[in-house]
């Protein structure tokens, strides 16, 4: 039926109508796009994989929301909306994975090592001790000495604490989260020597980590991150099994 | 058609039809602001999905492997006939639409009854997709109890320590999707009634826009979980 002119109407609805074929070219386009992405991802491009699906992705997103959709005809403001929802999206996106993506696996005196460089994870306490403090644990100037070396001389020490429950291999994917003050000290030593043996393990080990569970010093983040490995525990050793 | 609009008028007199509502003067108004109240609806939709999407980002950039492995142990084609299948609906849905416009009646009810039938198909696969990974163990949190041996791997192989995280995000997105897809069945059943009823003509046709519009809406979820989710190296 051809399209109905008006030119006394009452404020009558002229939506724009797209011809059949113009949905069916859509259609087509998007099986294309489909069979594509399909094909691609049997090409092994590392780190290239994720873009190019979500790029193609993308592409079909587009057609869907200006064709099918018909944001391209519609009144500006509606793109406005919708295009303001993705702004939020990627703002979410964006800052969460920039935070999380800087947090390492626990390391000396509550500074955390990033697993991708081995470099230490931006924040955390100064490696310096505070000017004019007397210290004199023997443990903890031999940590700040070789905390000065970097993160590689502080791996696979022996753990110094004493009364401790020894120190379980965390998994490389497992966050062990603890508070770390300056007074937890063999926590963080033994914190350190399940993530300098954890890094030097498969990241296929299933383990668990609490090196502070029992000094009751675990954060409510501790949780999650043991709640998660528990199911995983397939042969961890766990003397401290207070959960 | 003609005659109902016509005993509306000598009702509502000055109004307008019997589906303008009272709080709009004209049928541009209306259908504008119903336009704008549904777009606004979809971004809230997209936002919904943020945190899922978000999480999912997360959880692959602290466990990559886990992730590879998790997204081999899904069908790609199942999840690549999902596509097609809603890719179509959407076409279908879109046509649907159009044939309102246009005051093809009859034409609108079958577009909207295939667009129906695609989301059964839809839900049909995903039943056997989550009926195989129930029946392996390839389940969220604390359900998980896959072993390799089931799988297809050899038995003395390891599976990484974290994938019943990939599986719980996998049910979640995948089933908040799928919930989706029924709330939209349901949606779309009944404007079916409605059409099928008369309530829609070339001047009003908002509901099955609207309707379709929540319809893209979902195609589109699905067009990025599918490579997120089924199609990582």
């Amino acid at each position: 039926m051809a399209e109905q002119q008006h030119h006394s109407d009452e404020g009558e609805v002229h939506a724009h109508i797209s011809p059949t074929t113009t949905y069916i070219g859509i259609f087509v386009a998007l099986v294309v796009l489909t069979v594509l992405t399909y094909a691609v991802s049997f090409v092994h491009l590392g780190r290239t994989n994720l873009l190019v699906a979500v790029v193609i992705a993308t592409i079909k997103a587009s057609l869907v929301v200006l064709f099918f959709m018909h944001l391209k005809y519609d009144s500006r403001f509606n793109s406005v909306v919708f295009l303001g929802s993705l702004l939020f999206l990627a703002i979410f996106l964006g800052y969460t994975l920039n935070d999380t993506d800087q947090r390492g696996e626990f390391g000396e005196y509550g500074r955390r090592v990033l697993t991708s460089t081995g470099e230490w994870a931006p924040g955390g306490l100064p490696l310096e001790p505070k000017p004019g403090a007397q210290n004199t644990d023997a443990a903890g100037a031999g940590a700040i000495e070789r905390g000065k070396e970097g993160p590689e001389a502080t791996m696979n020490q022996p753990a110094e604490a004493e009364g401790a429950e020894p120190a379980v291999a965390g998994d490389a994917g497992a966050k062990a989260v603890t508070d770390s003050d300056a007074g937890e000290e063999s926590a963080a030593q033994r914190a350190d020597e399940a993530t300098g043996e954890a890094l030097e393990d498969e990241p296929n080990e299933a383990a668990k980590a609490k090196p502070s569970a029992a000094q009751g010093t675990a954060n409510t983040a501790a949780d999650p991150a043991s709640n998660e490995a528990d199911p995983a525990a397939a042969d961890a050793q766990d003397p401290a099994a207070d959960e | 058609m003609a005659t109902a609009s016509e005993a509306a008028e000598t009702e509502h007199e000055h109004h307008g039809p019997k589906w303008l509502q009272h709080h709009f003067d004209t049928p541009v108004q209306q259908f504008d602001a119903a336009k704008l109240g549904m777009w606004t609806f979809l971004a809230q939709e997209v936002l919904f999905f943020s945190g899922l999407f978000v999480a999912y980002g997360v959880y692959r950039s602290w466990y990559p492997e886990v992730f590879s492995i998790g997204s081999h142990l899904l069908d790609k084609n199942l999840g690549a006939l999902n596509t097609i299948v809603l890719l179509f609906s959407s076409l279908t849905a879109a046509l649907a639409v159009r044939s309102a416009q246009v005051g093809e009646r009859k034409k609108t009810s079958i577009y909207l009854i295939v667009t129906i039938v695609c989301a059964f198909a839809f839900l049909v696969v995903k039943y056997f997709e989550y009926s195989h990974k129930i029946h392996v163990g390839l389940l969220p949190g604390n359900f998980w109890h896959a072993d390799p041996a089931h799988l297809g791997m050899p038995a003395n192989a390891v599976l990484p320590a974290n994938l019943h995280v990939f599986f719980g995000i996998y049910f979640m997105m995948t089933g908040v999707h799928g919930l989706h897809v029924v709330i939209g069945i349901g949606v779309m059943i009944w404007i079916l009634i409605r059409n099928m009823r008369g309530d829609f003509d070339q001047k009003f046709f908002t509901p099955v826009d609207l309707t379709a519009l929540y319809w893209h809406l979902v195609d589109l979820i699905w067009i990025y979980l599918f490579p997120l989710l089924y199609l990582i190296d």
